[in-house]
């Protein structure tokens, strides 16, 4: 997995590519506490990239979710592949978070 | 700190009686089932994704109940799916259940007890001796269903676990339940063993109006 930061206004993005699973969901709990630590408000996660995501990745992003909600945050997805969609369908992921089409639909509204 | 498999069978020691309780008796054994999948996924010793199983480490845990699972699911990497290990793990509840109150004695959560009925059948109970854990466990649970932010993944994981075993009614009133249905299925929905728990009940339950309406 490979992870990328930009910041764009006042919105964090993290691009994750490649597999989210046990044994590269810890890295992407670091970036997000990082980013965190730093006082980001708005995340949001690119995923266009992303290629396979676990019960254990899925738990990431309920965990940031849950501390950017704590300071009255946001945490919302982009680009989703139609595999990862369909996780997000069966999981209600989508019904707590804001999924975007692309990084640019994600920013028009993040950025407001 | 309990496990999974403790707070959902602690869930159901009725405190006043010491004996335990869930509302749907056929689906219980999936739910322990359920829980001692999330122990071991709490433990880092397995990950899902929506259909199969991945056994990350199997070193023991500790716990002798989880240990044996573990075991036994490490030894047959043929068999994936969170469900083929579910109704595997199932046949085995009236262990879980035992291990579970076992341990809790053990930790002086509950005593236990034994007595006659009619001078011959014995009778166990397991009063509740120490009751903060319980109701440690009822309050997350109420807080998860009634709060509005998202809760921990062991509060999510409790929900999904005690709303398969019928539990919840014994931590909120029907209204309650009944005006947070759509929050409780949301939570339900995030985890796969939770989701793959709930379709082994339905399943059982389907089956059961099946047979129970066949001709003679």
């Amino acid at each position: 997995m490979t992870l990328t930061q930009t910041t764009v206004g006042d919105v964090e993005i993290v691009h994750v590519q490649g597999r989210l699973d046990a044994q590269t969901a810890p890295e992407l709990e670091a970036v997000v506490q990082a980013v965190l630590d730093a006082g980001a408000r708005k995340l949001l996660l690119d995923c266009q990239g992303m290629t396979y995501v676990s019960s254990m990745g899925l738990r990431v992003f309920m965990v940031a979710g849950k501390l950017l909600g704590a300071r009255d945050g946001v945490l919302a997805f982009a680009s989703l592949n139609p595999q990862n969609s369909q996780i997000f369908e069966m999981t209600s992921l989508s019904k707590l978070f804001p999924c975007f089409a692309d990084k640019d639909a994600a920013l028009s509204e993040l950025g407001k | 700190m309990l496990t999974m498999l403790e707070e959902v069978v602690l869930l159901a020691v009725d405190e006043q009686t010491g004996r335990v309780q869930t509302s749907q008796g056929y689906g219980t054994g999936y739910a322990l089932a359920g829980a001692v999948f999330f122990d071991l996924a709490l433990a880092k010793k397995i990950d899902t994704d929506t259909d199969n199983v991945l056994i990350l480490d199997p070193t023991p845990t500790g716990i002798a109940v989880l240990d044996k699972a573990l075991l036994t699911m490490a030894k047959h990497p043929d068999k994936k799916t969170v469900r083929s290990w579910i109704e595997e793990l199932k046949s085995l509840d009236q262990e879980l259940e035992e291990a579970a109150l076992q341990l809790l004695v053990e930790r002086g959560v509950l005593r236990h007890e034994t007595s006659k009925r009619l001078w011959i059948i014995d009778v166990e109970r397991f009063p509740v001796v120490d009751d903060k854990p319980q109701r440690h466990v009822k309050l997350r649970l109420a807080q998860a269903i009634l709060g509005d932010e998202i809760p921990d993944t062991r509060d999510i994981m409790l929900v999904s676990i005690a709303e398969a075993c019928g539990l919840l009614s014994l931590v909120l009133q029907p209204h309650e339940l009944e005006l947070r249905r759509q929050r409780i299925d949301v939570l339900c929905g995030l985890e796969t063993i939770s989701r793959t728990v709930k379709a082994a009940i339905d399943d059982l339950y389907q089956h059961i109006r099946s047979a129970s309406i066949q001709p003679m």
